[in-house]
């Protein structure tokens, strides 16, 4: 990280809070939701994804969450069951992410289209 | 996905009046009634991030920071999302045809803000279920932030050329 670089946006206070990074994934939620005319978009890969991360993560928390908990529980006591969520979401997330890439990439890539004219 | 990610972001770019900028990576109607409609054929390839197995790998290799309590959460999100966060402005940089050694400035530029943007999106990702619904509102929030950017960079260019003469993105 190089706070350094980014310094010159540093000085306004106000602009620190109006235009904080961090809130623009949020902000996006309001307005994806927010703007019907969004959701078609979103519709027709609903039930793939769903259906997909639904067995990836009944799979990962029925064999390899316990396992993980109790590895962690070893290390620090109550709270590996808040660690050991994550860290399988975390892992859910990287799998379903990865089978998603694999199995339902856009066959009609614009790239074919502008090399065929 | 990628073509959902980048219909999403540029109909937000739209919205926000940078409909100058989305043609250069599409054909857009203007006749049509709202900004999701005026979506036309792409003209640059549609990808909204590059699939990166440098990002993944990290991911993979960072995620037994989890183990760490406490601080073990937000230090993983942090160091992935420092990865992460720019490349969610990619479309953005493709737009605009920069090269790739001003892409590197760019992201270089917001370096801090794009890692908290990146932790913000991937804390979002650990939803179950949800993970694909953040990945398009992620698009549409960095589409908003892209917007406002835009804004003061073109002000920016304008303010120091002669105000008679219309903006032209010329990068050049």
């Amino acid at each position: 990280m190089a706070p350094a670089s980014s310094r010159r946006y540093e000085w306004n206070p106000i602009k620190i809070i109006a235009g904080a990074s961090w809130l623009y994934p949020i902000k996006g939620i309001f307005y994806f939701v927010g703007h019907p005319r969004f959701w078609p978009l979103f519709k027709g890969r609903l039930l793939p994804i769903i259906l997909l991360s639904f067995f990836v993560y009944a799979i990962l928390f029925t064999f390899a969450f316990l396992p993980q908990v109790a590895v962690l529980a070893i290390f620090h006591g109550p709270g590996a069951w808040i660690n050991g969520a994550v860290l399988t979401l975390g892992e859910g997330s990287a799998v379903v992410a990865l089978l998603f890439e694999a199995f339902f990439v856009d066959v009609s890539l614009p790239v074919i289209r502008i090399f065929h004219g | 996905m990628q073509e959902t990610l980048v219909d999403v972001f540029d109909a937000v770019l739209i919205d926000c009046g940078c409909q100058e900028l989305v043609s250069h990576g599409r054909i857009i109607d203007t006749t049509a009634s709202n900004s999701v409609k005026m979506l036309g054929k792409p003209t640059i390839s549609a990808v909204y991030s590059p699939f990166s197995f440098r990002q993944i790998i990290e991911f993979i290799l960072l995620l037994p920071l989890n183990f760490i309590p406490v601080v073990g959460v937000p230090l993983f999100l942090i160091l992935t999302g420092y990865r992460a966060g720019p490349l969610q402005h990619w479309r953005w940089f493709k737009l605009r045809e920069l090269t790739k050694k001003d892409r590197k400035k760019e992201m270089k530029k917001r370096k801090l803000k794009y890692t908290w943007f990146g932790a913000v999106h991937l804390a979002l990702q650990l939803v179950p279920g949800l993970s694909m619904l953040f990945l398009i509102t992620s698009a549409a929030g960095s589409a908003l932030w892209a917007a406002k950017l835009e804004k003061e960079r073109t002000s920016r260019v304008s303010a120091t050329i002669q105000p008679a003469n219309r903006y032209e993105d010329d990068p050049a």
